[in-house]
């Protein structure tokens, strides 16, 4: 990303609500939540630009679900 | 003595008799010895058993057999791969400590295969994002240029090392950049194959789609003789791609009947750019031309909205992967990644989706503007690397706002770095090169041909030329 963007203080309450909903409770002081905030500030506007970029519309997404998957996994 | 710096000039002594493969492995072992304390490349370091490797590696070779250009090779790892000589840490308290234990990942099989030689696990970021962190219990990797600068991240220990010399090449992986950016900073060589062409099983993922493991060394040329050893499909990874890896490219230093798109539009004149960047740049894409390559003016497609739809993908796969573990024991991870990780939690399904639907869109694009040219160009970071005053007081957004390596993981495509000059610090500068999928061959092809011009990537910092003794 090449912008920057300057933390609004409007938005604290807006994240601080998205991790309650996700059932996080993960920032212990102000310094991570000012990165946290800068993040957001700088990738929230970009957000509708995802659904307004152009070519788009009728898309098909980037997810390949197979009904036959192949199970041998390394982890196994 | 002077020592050989690349893979192809070691693999050639070790065939003529000029050296051995336990004196590679000595001599990595003595320049860890002399710097390591100071560089934080290592996490682990396996000297007993790479000696042993190494003398089994002579011994095959004095018999006449002969696992190929990577036999008798000391490679670092980094720590998110598993290897099964040690633990597998993600530079991480909160990865369970058995994860991977015992085992090797299945580039780790191949490269073993290979003959290659496991030196160590490498320094990265926890769980291969975020920020370095100086209040952990891991090392501090830092850059062999400058050692109050960052090497780059999160294949730090990787870049700093093949810098360094305290080994010839290694692996990293690659999610938004992390192959490219220590590249880029360190003044080596890295690529990012193709999403798929190489497996991810058995290294910890961070996001899903977007992973790729692919190799850091001296030379492009080296970079392909790693991933002729690690590419190619398996049944224990649903994303390896069944496709094989091209013939070997011509390495013969022409580009003739090459035609080069360069990406001025969303890489130049932009903040933070350092003032060496430009004029560097510049002087790269006369060099290709000077080779006989066809060059133009490109504009990648989607640009921003790739950019955002990696970021949403990245970050909302991470947070699933993590999910349970920060919402128990969030103070085990490190204070960057626990701001970086919620971001996730900001997106919605819809948010997620409409990233890959995204994603496609501009590899559609992409492909089209492809289909006029073999390869795009441009700088891999307009920004040397940072010193770590600037990264732990600034804005690190603002900082890294001058790397370029997002869009290729948002799309999937192969990139190359490789080193194009310096700033007026002496601090690297990298040109990146992207093609369309599974054409790493061009790549290399590019890469080595400007490389046989130019010796920016044989650049050696002055700390590593005292170790070796060759200053």
């Amino acid at each position: 990303m090449s912008e920057t963007a300057t933390p609004d203080p409007v938005e604290r309450p807006v994240v601080e609500a998205m991790l309650q909903a996700a059932g996080l409770d993960p920032i212990r002081d102000e310094r991570e939540r000012e990165w946290l905030l800068e993040m957001y500030g700088l990738v929230r506007p970009g957000i509708a630009g995802l659904y307004a970029a152009t070519g788009v519309r009728y898309e098909v997404p980037a997810l390949n679900f197979r009904a036959e998957p192949k199970l041998s996994e390394w982890g196994a | 003595m002077s020592l050989p710096f690349t893979i192809a000039e070691t693999a050639s002594a070790l065939r003529d008799g000029s050296i051995t493969s336990v004196e590679v492995v000595e001599r990595g072992i003595a320049r860890a010895q002399a710097l390591d304390a100071e560089l934080g490349v290592f996490i682990n370091r396996f000297d007993e058993q790479a000696l042993e490797a190494a003398a089994k590696a002579d011994e095959e070779l004095a018999a006449g057999v002969d696992h190929g250009p990577l036999h008798g090779i000391p490679l670092g790892i980094k720590d998110n791969i598993a290897a099964a000589e040690g633990p597998t840490t993600a530079q991480s308290m909160a990865i369970d400590p058995a994860w991977g234990d015992g085992k090797d990942a299945i580039v780790i099989e191949r490269l073993k295969r290979s003959g290659a030689i496991v030196a160590g696990k490498l320094s990265t970021m926890e769980f291969a994002c975020g920020m370095p962190d100086p209040e952990r219990p891991f090392p501090l990797p830092r850059n062999p240029w400058d050692v109050d600068r960052w090497p780059g991240g999160s294949s730090s220990g990787t870049g700093a090392g093949v810098a360094a010399g305290l080994f010839l090449a290694g692996l990293g992986t690659d999610t938004a950049g992390s192959i490219r950016m220590p590249a880029s900073f360190c003044g080596v060589s890295g690529l990012k194959p193709t999403y798929g062409r190489v497996p991810n099983a058995g290294s910890v993922p961070l996001g899903y789609s977007m992973d790729h493991i692919g190799p850091l060394a001296r030379s492009a040329q080296d970079c392909w003789l790693v991933l002729e050893a690690i590419a190619g499909p398996d049944p224990r990874d649903a994303d390896a791609v069944d496709r094989s890896l091209p013939a070997p490219p011509p390495l013969d230093g022409s580009l003739n009947g090459l035609r080069i798109g360069i990406e001025r539009e969303h890489h130049l004149g932009l903040e933070p750019e350092d003032p060496a960047a430009v004029p560097v740049f510049e002087q790269a894409v006369e060099a290709l031309e000077s080779l006989g390559a066809t060059v133009t003016e490109v504009s990648l497609p989607l640009y921003q909205e790739a950019l955002v739809a990696g970021l949403v993908t990245f970050l909302s796969e991470g947070l699933a992967y993590h999910h349970p573990d920060l919402a128990e024991r969030p103070d085990h991870y490190a204070p960057s990644n626990r701001a970086l990780f919620s971001m996730g939690a900001s997106f919605s399904g819809a948010d997620y989706v409409q990233s890959q639907r995204v994603r496609r869109a501009a590899q559609r694009a992409l492909a089209a503007v492809f289909s006029d040219l073999d390869a795009i160009v441009m700088p891999a970071a307009t920004v040397a690397a940072p010193s770590y005053d600037q990264l732990m007081t600034g804005s690190t957004l603002r900082v890294l706002g001058g790397v370029h390596t997002l869009y290729w993981d948002a799309v999937g495509n192969p990139a190359l770095v490789v080193p194009m000059g310096f700033t007026a610090e002496r601090m690297p500068l990298s040109l990146q090169l992207a093609a369309p999928p599974f054409a790493e061959d061009v790549l290399v092809r590019i890469g080595d041909a400007y490389q046989r011009l130019t010796d920016w990537h044989l650049q050696v910092p002055p700390l590593a030329q005292e170790a070796a003794g060759i200053a």
